[in-house]
Formats: C-alpha cells, structure tokens, sequence
C-alpha cells in the first residue's frame, strides 16, 4: 500500500514537471527572440553593478553582524556571570553568534561572486581601470569578514571554553569539529545532510533552467560544466565520506 | 516508550552546574542541557559517564517512560 502511494506521488510530480516545464518552454518560445539581447543587458548591468551590490552587500551584512555581536556579547555576559543555569541567556547568546556567523558567511560568497562577475568584463571592457576597481574592496571585504569572524570564534570560545581552533588555521574545521561532542557532531551532521540535500534540488533546477536558456541563446558550455563539477565533487566527496564512515563502523 | 532522565535532579543534588557536569564527563554545557530537556539521547557512553559521576546505576539515571510507573 505504502509502495503504491509512493509509485502515485512520483507519478503526479512526473506529471507536474513535465506541465511545469511545458509553461515555461512556451513562455521562453513566446519571447524567443529577446532572450539573448534581454541576457546580454542583464549581464551589462551586473558588471557594471557588481562593485556597489558588493559593497551593499558589505554594509548590510557588517551591520547585521554587528548587531548580533553586540547582543550575543550582552546575553553572554549575563549568562557567564550567572549560576551557569540560565539556560535561555546562554541559547540566545549562542543563538546571536549563530546568526552574525551566518550573515558574514553569505558576505564571504556574495564577496567572491560579485568580484568574479566585476572581473569577467574584463575581455571586453574599454575601460580597463573601471573592472580592475573591485579588487581593492573585495580583499577589504575579504580579510574584514575574517577578522570579525574570528571575532566571533573568540567570543564563542567565552561561553564554549573546550572548543579549539583558530580561524586562520587552515585546519580550523577539523580541529574545531574534533572539539565537539556527540551531541554537537549531530548537529553538525545533520546540518551537512540538509544542505547536502538542498544544493542536489538546486543543482538540477539549475541544469533545467541552463539548458533551456542553452536551446534559446548562446550561453557557452562553461556555465554548464561548472555546475557539472560542483554536482560532481558534491557526489564523489559524498560517496567517499560514506564509504569510509562504513570502514569505520566495521 | 520515550527516554527519560533524572540528570537535573542529580545534578542539583550533587551541587553541580551544567558546565561542571559537562567538564567531568566530556560534553558540553549545551549538550548536558538538551539532555536535560530530553531534546537529545546521549550514547550509551555518556550516559554511563554520567551515571558515574552521580555514583548511580545508569537505569536509575536514564529510564523508559513506562518504568516509571513501576518506580512510582
């Protein structure tokens, strides 16, 4: 019975997305035409917007950040001058490092992303000067977000005093991972599986979307052989952890 | 039949905060407060780690919901 009703949901979702996907096809055909002049605008704009979304992105993601360094700073002194029972100023304290933590990592990709897409107008660009002007807020951004971040490890080790690892260790994962009891190794654990599961979903939707805009216009084969590699290095990487988690058990 | 635990209770009885427990058998603060809260089952490991430092039989630390009634 089970089994049946699964059969049936892969049924309906094969059904949708071959619906979903004809919509799309039809809307993409309607505007045929346009496609490739309305991509090549949109990748105009970014380049030449690349450099402000970037220090945009700084601004908003620092403050971010800042703030929740502030009241994770709060919470946490209240909570280490405590009895050491105050369960809640201890969560909202590890709670706000979590989120700061967080909003400097989406800047570090953002940060890349936008250096990249700055730089990759530099074939074809009359303006030399002009592309080469992100470099100097992205390496402030870059080493910026580490030093805050490493902030960051230091008030976390405050109220986690066993956790080790230094953020300009190239081997701080590791080590700070081997800090980490069972119950943390959990988290982690089932913290890699979801984002594990959510960049599969979002490497195939991606494909989708490439190789229709592939059939439409000229995209090149670079965009599709990076997503390629990431799909791949995610399924290798993934396969070999497993392999030798097994071993392990053994 | 869920598990449950007595560890607040011991804890309190021995005079220890959840960061002491923690350090004397190797978890955290947080972890010693999921378990606590019944939010995480500890290994079997750590539950006997922690059963040591409360001098107690680890079925008198950690038990099946429906054992309670019976203790009761």
């Amino acid at each position: 019975m089970k089994k049946h009703k699964l059969g049936l949901k892969f049924a309906l979702l094969l059904v949708g997305a071959l619906l979903v996907g004809g919509a799309v096809g039809l809307l993409i055909g309607a505007g045929y035409d346009s496609i490739g002049p309305v991509l090549q605008l949109a990748q105009l704009w970014l380049q030449q917007a690349a450099l402000w979304l970037m220090l945009g992105a700084g601004i908003v993601c620092g403050a971010l950040a800042a703030m929740w360094y502030r009241k994770g700073k709060r919470a946490a002194a209240i909570a280490l001058a405590g009895d050491g029972e105050d369960e809640t100023t201890f969560d909202a304290a590890d709670r706000y490092y979590a989120h700061g933590m967080g909003a400097l990592n989406v800047l570090t990709v953002l940060s890349f992303v936008l250096f990249g897409v700055s730089v990759s107008a530099f074939g074809t660009a009359q303006n030399v000067g002009a592309v080469l002007w992100p470099v100097l807020p992205f390496f402030v951004l870059v080493f910026g977000t580490m030093a805050v971040q490493s902030r960051f490890v230091k008030a976390t080790k405050q109220l986690y005093p066993e956790k080790q690892g230094s953020l300009l260790d190239t081997k701080f994962q590791e080590k700070w991972y081997d800090s980490c009891d069972e119950a943390e190794r959990r988290q982690i654990g089932d913290a890699a599986l979801v984002a594990m599961k959510t960049t599969s979903r979002a490497v195939v939707w991606l494909f989708v979307v490439l190789i229709l805009l592939g059939v439409l216009t000229d995209v090149g084969v670079l965009p599709i052989l990076t997503l390629g590699t990431v799909w791949l290095v995610q399924t290798v990487s993934y396969h070999n952890a497993a392999t030798k988690g097994q071993k392990k058990q053994k | 039949m869920p598990l449950v635990n007595r560890v607040k209770e011991y804890r309190a009885r021995m005079g220890l905060n959840q960061q002491q427990l923690g350090e004397q058998v190797g978890a955290s603060r947080q972890t010693i407060s999921l378990i606590e809260r019944g939010d995480y089952h500890p290994s079997v490991l750590l539950a006997l780690r922690i059963a040591k430092v409360f001098g107690a039989q680890l079925e008198e630390v950690f038990y099946l919901q429906e054992e309670e009634h019976e203790k009761a």
